[in-house]
């Protein structure tokens, strides 16, 4: 009698252990999923708000300076996301790498730059990579 | 006598056993479904989120974006050609006519853009050319303002709803949608948008 009590005993407390395992490891997959989704909406906006700074920081330098050496890259330092960009230049410039150069009236226009800016996630687990490109009025 | 207040006691013990062990599958059950609910939400949430993110992106990369009550009228701009290289965006004015533009720096045989767009919001139909670095104008005789910068644009595209479904051109963006409506207000633009709950985004132009 007393180990019929015991069987059933064990038996319920096996059962429910298994049931409440299975519904542990639901449980934190939703939550993982749940923390994922969240983490990736922060990284996605963030990069958003670096490209935008970087788009601004580029519109507002002078790429079309005759004394200083071609300006075909630039870095900016960040511990979470590496944001670079490409330049090529369709201008009178003829001292830069990767750059079509044409004959123009400077007196209407010395030409454009056609920035290639990225923002990449430096994390290995979430990755996030912006692309834009733009033209800058030299 | 023994015997029997043995079988009371295990009969009193399966009894309470049998009642914790219905409270807690009822507990389990319970949260499954709020659990199961949660999914749910946060996989429509998620939807939603990236609809919007989608809308936000696309209408980033366009112009002449128009709205009436339940539509959203754009021009696409052809992206992908752009970064791709096959034209630069920059027209070189004295060596243009009103018949063509001449782009340096292009590849416009691999573009499959109709119209041309320039900074004063004016659009042109544009010709299919295999002259690399010119775009023709469809109607060659008309006067035309051309400026430095200018952007390729597909044909027109618009986000609508129609049958409870969220369409953008013939893709279907969202399903089970109850109300759609768009507002423009100089350079932002408000959608409200309904399922079972209701969100509100405001996009900048």
């Amino acid at each position: 009698m007393n180990n019929s009590k015991k069987s059933f005993a064990l038996l319920l407390t096996i059962l429910l252990i298994t049931l409440f395992s299975f519904l542990s490891i639901y449980i934190l997959e939703i939550k993982t999923f749940q923390s994922d989704t969240q983490t990736k909406d922060y990284y996605q906006i963030q990069a958003d708000f670096h490209l935008k700074f970087a788009k601004e920081f580029i519109h507002n330098i002078n790429l079309n300076n005759e004394a200083e050496p071609c300006v075909e890259e630039i870095n900016i330092d960040n511990d979470h996301y590496e944001i670079y960009a490409n330049i090529i230049y369709i201008s009178k410039k003829n001292n830069c790498l990767n750059s079509k150069e044409i004959n123009l009236d400077t007196n209407n226009s010395y030409g454009v730059a056609i920035v290639d800016l990225y923002v990449e996630s430096k994390s290995s687990h979430f990755k996030i990579k912006l692309h834009e490109r733009f033209l800058k009025k030299l | 006598m023994k015997k029997s207040a043995i079988l009371f006691e295990l009969i009193i013990s399966i009894l309470i056993l049998s009642i914790i062990g219905i409270y807690t599958l009822l507990f389990l059950a319970n949260l499954y479904k709020t659990n199961t609910q949660n999914l749910k939400m946060l996989n429509t949430k998620l939807d939603f989120q990236t609809t919007h993110l989608f809308i936000e992106n696309i209408l980033r990369q366009s112009v002449n974006i128009g709205a009436n009550s339940n539509e959203i009228l754009f021009y696409e701009v052809d992206i992908n050609s752009f970064k791709s290289g096959y034209y630069s965006g920059f027209v070189l004015l004295e060596n243009s006519t009103k018949e063509f533009i001449f782009t340096p720096n292009s590849t416009i045989s691999k573009i499959d853009s109709n119209y041309i767009w320039f900074d004063d919001n004016s659009i042109y139909e544009i010709e299919k050319s295999f002259d690399n670095d010119k775009i023709y104008f469809k109607n060659k005789t008309s006067e035309k303002k051309i400026y430095e910068q200018y952007k390729l644009l597909k044909d027109e595209s618009k986000i609508f709803l129609k049958d409870n479904k969220l369409f953008f051109n013939q893709n279907i963006l969202l399903d089970n949608i109850k109300s759609f409506n768009v507002k423009l207000s100089s350079n932002l633009l408000m959608i409200d948008i309904c399922d079972q709950r209701c969100f509100n985004w405001v996009i900048a132009l």
